[in-house]
């Protein structure tokens, strides 16, 4: 049984590793004295500091990031509101608007950024930070909403007539107890469509405009054009903004592990 | 109280009349603030998506003017002009990628996450971090790594040369190679999450159960546990095959001008050929093929959302 | 016990889409009273709880409480309060904000509603309880919060549904007798729902036995189980034997009727009923005597034991020891009758010299047989 159980085991981890061999040769290289990256001539700390004096770079970083907390915050507006409000209206066609709204993540991304270049330039909207936030909006806006929605369907409905019962109302409800427990949906929520954003390249290089760069962008462009060990640097920044991130997350969930845990006992 | 009952009572809104008789009888005004709660995703949605979805409809029908924009003016031209050979193998050639792409994925992916369901809890989450660390790291980072191995006398190519493989620099890089390579690395976590998602659900019991009637190792894999996590896998398919038609800039990046996708086609009609009816209609007939594989997938696995989406 | 009505409902009706699910209840509680509702799952005793709460709408009929229609009012506009089946706790507070909510609601200033809870907390004896989460409690300890957070906005009528469904039998017994030390002490009017009957039987003040939207039969415990007025009620209180006969004859005090050519007897209380009539008699399993066969013979001789009917029958049925189980302190004895129904008699102690196969014969005492269904016989 357990000389069976050892294949499984050596292919995880096979595959694993293969999936961290190119982030590590990013990082190995970023710090690396040549320029060329397949010669190792040294350490070195100084693509880091040439990063750091970009400013176009820098700018891109802000960018990216102003743009990935609007989004991302507007659709949690956006998408909190409707999770919680779709199952209480009566409209018609209610199912077919909430399809709709959830085809941004369905469709080709590459689709997605074409019509919106056609459609922005078609109402006149103009190409910059406005077009990159509505475009950005229209993708996080399903996440949020479907984990918020899945979030709902599993709190006990009791919890809402109990608070009723003690004498509630729709709004007291709504407060105190809705939204605390939708809170950890809507954070998840907002962290998964932030990172989304942050990382989009297809959809924004469509409805970016000519002065407006985010971090993916300059990226997607000199990864095309002319690579400079400067990439390796801010790659491996990005990848420790990640990593942070990741920790961040993993340690939130384990502590609402540990209180399901507890529960058991 | 008898479930289905129970399932109806469900949501109890008081201001809100249960029967319809009441609601002749006591209209509300909390009924109508709930509308303004939905509001803004309806807007959104009316404005940005379906908005934007019609008038790209309505654009592939139309003429492109001489120099700049589109003319009023109805026509199939579009559409015939998909037909025309060398937009026609485009769009083969992409199709034949994405395959190539997916069954690769699947090939990789599948075992991975049945593997990793069948772990005990604590690897499960330990294995979940360490997918999420490369998920989560931007795709163009990632990329990038690929460039360094792939590229002429880079590490590959070192590498290879060093064990005295080959003597020569292989230059993957602007290859279909390093497009494939690139391409099923990009989507593999897909196939992961889909197949895990599906596997996990799994009772294990019953590979047991199967096992104890008689069956083989692979008998009871290939009766229980791979039927059961046919959804998962199905799942996982649409999730890598649509995105492989439209994945432009691993094409780009990684196949320099010698791998053109849909994705590239309608990227260079857009940008370049400033022919907006034209990528119009590409797009029209790419979504189409997405739409029938949802839609099939639907059918066959029965299951509404896509396993693992989210 | 106050004669006042506090809670009065009439005429509910209440479907789900094609589902009858109340079909014209009519109550009176009594203020102070215990009254339970007692039925099967799927009966409705839940929805007619939850439209005494406010939590759903009749689709017609009235609400009274204390003499006021809420039939419309909001649940929160309601002096009711509910303890909930699954405690329905809000995981996210602590034991006190739990407690407190409805007070916090109020607008209650924080130094009262903290010394309120304490007294509600030290009323289910979880003194010091006041930071744990939910999460943090046992089965039982979040039974005694879900009272505590029920009782203290001192509503007119409490509300329980099945709030003792989830715990074990030892804890059940024990939150049974807590229970009514507490309804004692607050002197609160209690509407509890059980489909339990012992637990039924052991806390009410009365009993209402439900079936498919109505109620079967409302009365004392006592009522409900040594009269019970139907052939479900006496199944599904006590368990009891059904058999089925027609009237031979009457006098008044006892009715003689014939059951699988056999004669049993029961007694009349009062009903007239002349021969020929069909008539179901209920009698409980302690009540059955099995008498072995080979035992002197008991010719019947008509009731009026001087004359009557020349003796071709005999009382009592008969019957075949089918087989044995020993269950919750009895041995339950089943036997199978010549028409292939089966009864079931009981006795304390572990074992009888009866064993499977034997003939045996089945009496009882009439007195303790209850004519049951009898509206329903023409």
């Amino acid at each position: 049984m357990r000389k069976k159980a050892r294949f499984p085991g050596i292919y995880l981890g096979i595959i694993l590793a293969l999936m961290y061999v190119p982030i590590l040769l990013v990082i190995i290289y970023s710090f690396n004295e040549s320029r060329i990256s397949s010669v190792w001539s040294g350490f070195s700390l100084r693509w880091y500091r040439d990063l750091f004096r970009d400013k176009d770079m820098l700018e891109a970083l802000i960018n990216s990031l102003v743009l990935a907390t609007v989004s991302s915050l507007s659709a949690a507006v956006i998408g909190t509101l409707a999770a919680v409000g779709m199952p209480r209206v009566k409209l018609r066609g209610k199912s077919v608007v909430e399809y709709i709204s959830t085809l941004p993540i369905m469709i080709p991304e590459i689709i997605l950024g074409m019509v919106f270049l056609v459609y922005f330039s078609l109402i006149r909207l103009p190409f910059g930070m406005i077009t990159l936030t509505v475009a950005h909006t229209s993708f996080c806006i399903p996440y949020i909403y479907m984990l918020v929605k899945a979030r709902l369907v599993g709190i006990d409905k009791s919890y809402a007539e109990a608070a009723k019962d003690l004498g509630a109302n729709e709004w007291n409800v709504f407060w105190d107890i809705t939204l605390p427990l939708i809170l950890p949906a809507i954070a998840s929520g907002v962290l998964l469509s932030f990172a989304m954003s942050l990382d989009d390249v297809v959809i924004s290089v469509f409805v970016t405009g000519v002065n407006t760069n985010t971090l993916p962008i300059r990226i997607y462009t000199q990864l095309k054009t002319g690579v400079t060990p400067k990439i390796n640097a801010l790659s491996t920044l990005m990848f420790a903004a990640t990593l942070l991130i990741i920790m961040l997350s993993t340690w939130f969930g384990r502590k609402t592990t540990l209180s399901v845990k507890r529960r058991n006992t | 109280m008898k479930p289905e009952a129970l399932a109806k009572t469900g949501e109890p809104r008081p201001g809100e009349p249960t029967s319809r008789e009441e609601g002749a009888r006591k209209p509300t005004k909390r009924r109508d603030a709930m509308v303004l709660s939905v509001l803004p995703l309806y807007v959104f949605t009316f404005l940005f998506v379906i908005g934007p979805l019609v008038y790209m409809l309505v654009l592939s029908f139309l003429r492109r003017a001489e120099v700049w924009g589109v003319t009023l003016e109805f026509t199939f031209e579009n559409y015939a002009n998909i037909l025309k050979p060398v937009y026609l193998k485009t769009f083969l050639e992409s199709l034949k990628l994405a395959c190539l792409t997916t069954l690769l994925v699947a090939l990789f992916g599948y075992p991975f996450g049945y593997f990793m369901a069948r772990q005990n809890a604590a690897w499960k989450r330990r294995i979940m971090v360490l997918l999420m660390i490369p998920f989560w790291t931007s795709s163009l980072v990632r990329l990038y790594g690929w460039i360094i191995i792939f590229r002429a006398n880079g590490v590959l190519d070192g590498l290879l040369m060093a064990l005295n493989i080959t003597n020569a620099p292989l230059k993957v890089l602007y290859t279909y190679a390093a497009v494939v390579v690139g391409m099923v690395y990009a989507l593999v976590p897909f196939m992961i999450f889909a197949v895990y998602s599906s596997a996990e659900k799994l009772d294990w019991q019953l590979v047991e159960a199967a096992r104890d009637l008689g069956a083989t190792p692979f008998q009871a894999f290939w009766t229980v546990s791979f039927k059961l996590t046919l959804p998962g896998l199905l799942s996982g398919i649409v999730l890598t095959f649509i995105p492989s038609m439209g994945l432009f800039f691993i094409a780009d990046i990684l196949g320099g001008n010698k791998v053109v996708l849909v994705g590239n086609l309608i990227q260079e009609q857009l940008m370049k050929a400033r022919n907006w009816p034209f990528a119009a209609a590409l797009s029209v007939v790419l979504l189409t093929l997405t739409s029938i594989m949802i839609a099939l997938y639907r059918k066959i696995s029965g299951v509404k959302d896509l396993e693992g989406l989210v | 016990m106050d004669d006042t009505v506090i809670l009065q409902l009439s005429q509910i009706h209440k479907s789900f889409g094609d589902v009858k699910v109340l079909d014209g209840i009519d109550l009176s509680v009594r203020k102070g009273e215990f009254i339970t509702l007692l039925g099967p799952s799927g009966c409705g005793k839940t929805t007619t709880l939850r439209i005494i709460a406010g939590l759903e709408r009749p689709d017609s009929g009235r609400v009274f409480i204390a003499g006021k229609d809420v039939t419309n009012e909001e649940p929160n506009r309601r002096n009711v309060n509910t303890v909930f089946q699954n405690y329905a706790l809000f995981p996210h507070m602590t034991v006190e904000a739990n407690i407190g909510y409805s007070l916090r609601l109020k607008r209650v200033d924080k130094e009262t509603i903290k010394k309120t809870v304490s007294q509600a907390l030290e009323l289910v004896q979880l003194s010091g309880y006041e930071k744990r989460m939910p999460d943090e409690l046992s089965g039982g300890q979040k039974q005694r919060v879900a009272i505590a957070r029920a009782i203290v906005n001192q509503p007119a009528v409490l509300l329980l549904d099945e709030p003792l469904g989830a715990l074990d039998l030892q804890l059940r017994r024990q939150m049974q007798v807590e229970l009514r030390r507490l309804r004692a002490r607050l002197g609160v009017t209690f509407v509890y729902i059980t489909h339990d009957q012992e637990e039924a039987l052991n806390m009410s003040d009365r009993i209402a036995v439900m079936r498919n939207g109505k109620f079967e039969q409302i009365g004392t415990p006592s009522d409900v189980y040594d009269r019970p007025k139907t052939s479900y009620v006496a199944r599904f209180v006590g368990s009891a034997n059904i058999v089925e006969g027609t009237v031979l004859e009457s006098d008044g005090q006892r009715i003689a009727f014939r059951s699988q050519g056999a004669v049993c007897l029961v007694a009349a209380r009062g009903a007239r009923l002349s021969p020929g009539e069909t008539v179901r008699v209920a009698v409980r399993s302690e009540m059955v005597d099995l008498t072995p066969y080979a035992s002197p013979e008991l010719p019947y001789s008509g009731l009026d034991a001087a004359g009557g009917n020349p003796g071709d029958s005999q009382v009592g049925l008969q019957a075949v020891v089918k087989e044995k189980n020993f269950a919750g302190g009895v041995l339950q004895i089943t036997v199978s009758l010549a028409d292939g129904s089966e009864l079931v008699a009981s006795r304390h102690g572990i074992d009888s010299p009866l064993v499977p196969g034997d003939k045996v014969r089945v009496t009882w005492q009439p007195e303790r047989a209850v004519l049951v269904d009898l509206e329903e016989t023409p």
